[in-house]
């Protein structure tokens, strides 16, 4: 197995380059990541916290993690490296490329066309298990994001705490939650999001 | 007990971390976000990262209370009562009541969005402006500017518990926006009443207040357009007593602000 973190030094923001390399080869190890796919992690160091969004790709067998530098960055220290959240980002995306990887996810779109609700059930599901490690997890902020795209409703927080607790789910599972909430949200349809913008930069020709 | 306390002598515990406006501005990501289409800039549920930009925005507002009661405590203090009278000190005792509330208020609203007290750091220019000798300068630095910036960003968060569909939100912004609307009534009835014979200490406060509005609309924080997080809330500050053409020049203070961080920024750079 291959890591690789782009870029190889950051210039823009105080993370040191081996300390990252370092928590990815432990997230790797705690999740139980396949040994034998390659794994890039690839950090945009422009966007700053409170710019927070991932993308997990398969492409040509190995995992590509791309995070914003917000997912990393402390709050309290501009541009300095928060350990804890660095942790569960890249847990929390190891298990999603998992996900994919292991099958039960071939029918799931592409990241980029996710709904927001879609993708916040998925990271819901990701994101227990990497509690369930034992990793300094956020449950109220997951929570809240997933009632902002969910609903704020009983149904909502039922499903919410459903993923959480629960055992293993394939992406039919995650898809009929999605169609659950769709279905609870009284909320008129304008405000019923679709994930129609992303952070990430078009690669570059 | 110590008149006139400086920001550095304000009580905090270890959880919060403090940080400078320039530090912020500085920041050499600045000028590359400048650069990037990342779309509107507003507080909407649909934008990337709505999530985490709200809970940042709410620390930020629950930081920035802790701070309006400070100001509006020290203000009962650190005058005698020729320097401001007592029903003016009334006033702004009643005002850190309403204060305390909020300060309250935004904890419970920070636990219900997932964020934790210091987990965002904490700049203090907010409490620098209520350090005026002039108790008629704080109340146009903190009751007019600051607490007119409190309308546009308690409306800007309101709206976004409207969209959102979260109840919570939306109805606690909208009862804390409703004091606010008063505070600011509150510094422009006493700036008529204790400038009435004295144009030139009216004029030089309402000069603070305009520095003050310039530095909080800091790097296009507040404004109009879409490039705005902020968006100035002109009908609510009509009801709290500012003119039209007050508003309009707090406009053009917001437009002007935001091409000097961009100056600044693009000056650091080369």
């Amino acid at each position: 197995m291959t890591v690789t973190l782009v870029p190889e030094q950051f210039t823009l923001v105080k993370f040191d380059a081996d300390e990252v390399r370092g928590l990815i080869d432990a997230a790797i190890a705690d999740t139980g990541f396949p040994s034998g796919v390659d794994v890039t992690v690839e950090v945009d160091e422009v966007l700053p916290h409170p710019l927070t969004a991932s993308i997990v790709e398969i492409v040509d067998g190995g995992a590509l993690l791309w995070f914003t530098g917000g997912c990393f960055e402390s709050p309290q220290r501009a541009a300095g490296l928060s350990v804890d959240h660095t942790k569960v980002e890249l847990a929390t995306a190891l298990f999603r490329a998992k996900d994919r990887l292991d099958g039960g996810f071939q029918s799931a779109p592409e990241d980029e066309a996710l709904t927001e609700r879609q993708r916040t059930v998925w990271d819901a599901y990701a994101e227990a298990r990497v509690a369930a490690l034992g990793y300094p997890v956020r449950v109220q902020r997951r929570r809240y994001v997933f009632r902002l795209y969910g609903g704020f409703n009983d149904v909502a927080d039922a499903e919410f705490e459903r993923l959480w607790s629960g055992g293993p789910l394939d992406w039919p599972e995650l898809e009929a939650t999605s169609e659950r909430l769709a279905a609870a949200d009284t909320r008129p349809e304008s405000k019923k999001s679709i994930r129609r913008e992303s952070l990430r930069q078009p690669a570059a020709s | 007990m110590r008149k006139q306390l400086p920001p550095e002598m304000l009580a905090r515990d270890s959880r919060f971390v403090r940080t400078s406006i320039m530090d912020q501005v500085m920041d050499p990501r600045n000028q590359l976000i400048g650069q990037r289409d990342l779309g509107s800039a507003r507080l909407q549920p649909e934008r990337p990262a709505a999530g985490d930009r709200a809970r940042n925005l709410m620390h930020g507002i629950f930081t920035g209370e802790i701070q309006a009661l400070e100001g509006a405590g020290r203000t009962t203090f650190d005058f005698d009562d020729e320097q401001a009278p007592f029903a003016l000190k009334l006033d702004m005792a009643r005002q850190c009541w309403d204060e305390s509330r909020h300060v309250e208020i935004s904890v419970k609203l920070g636990d219900w969005m997932g964020t934790e007290i210091g987990e965002y750091s904490e700049a203090t220019f907010l409490y620098e402006a209520a350090c005026a000798p002039d108790p008629i300068l704080r109340l146009c630095g903190v009751n007019r500017a600051l607490e007119g910036l409190a309308i546009d960003v308690f409306n800007t968060m309101k709206e976004f518990g409207d969209l959102s569909g979260d109840p919570v939100l939306e109805f606690c912004e909208d009862w804390m926006l409703a004091d606010e609307v008063t505070h600011v009534k509150m510094g422009s009835d006493w700036l008529r009443r204790l400038t009435a014979d004295d144009p030139e200490r009216r004029e030089r406060a309402l000069d603070f207040q305009r520095t003050v509005d310039k530095l909080f609309s800091l790097g296009g924080f507040r404004g109009e357009t879409d490039e705005n997080p902020i968006q100035l809330a002109r009908k609510l500050r009509q009801m709290a007593g500012f003119s039209t053409d007050e508003i309009d020049e707090l406009a053009e203070i917001a437009a002007q602000a935001k091409a000097d961080a961009e100056a600044m920024v693009a000056g650091a750079g080369s």
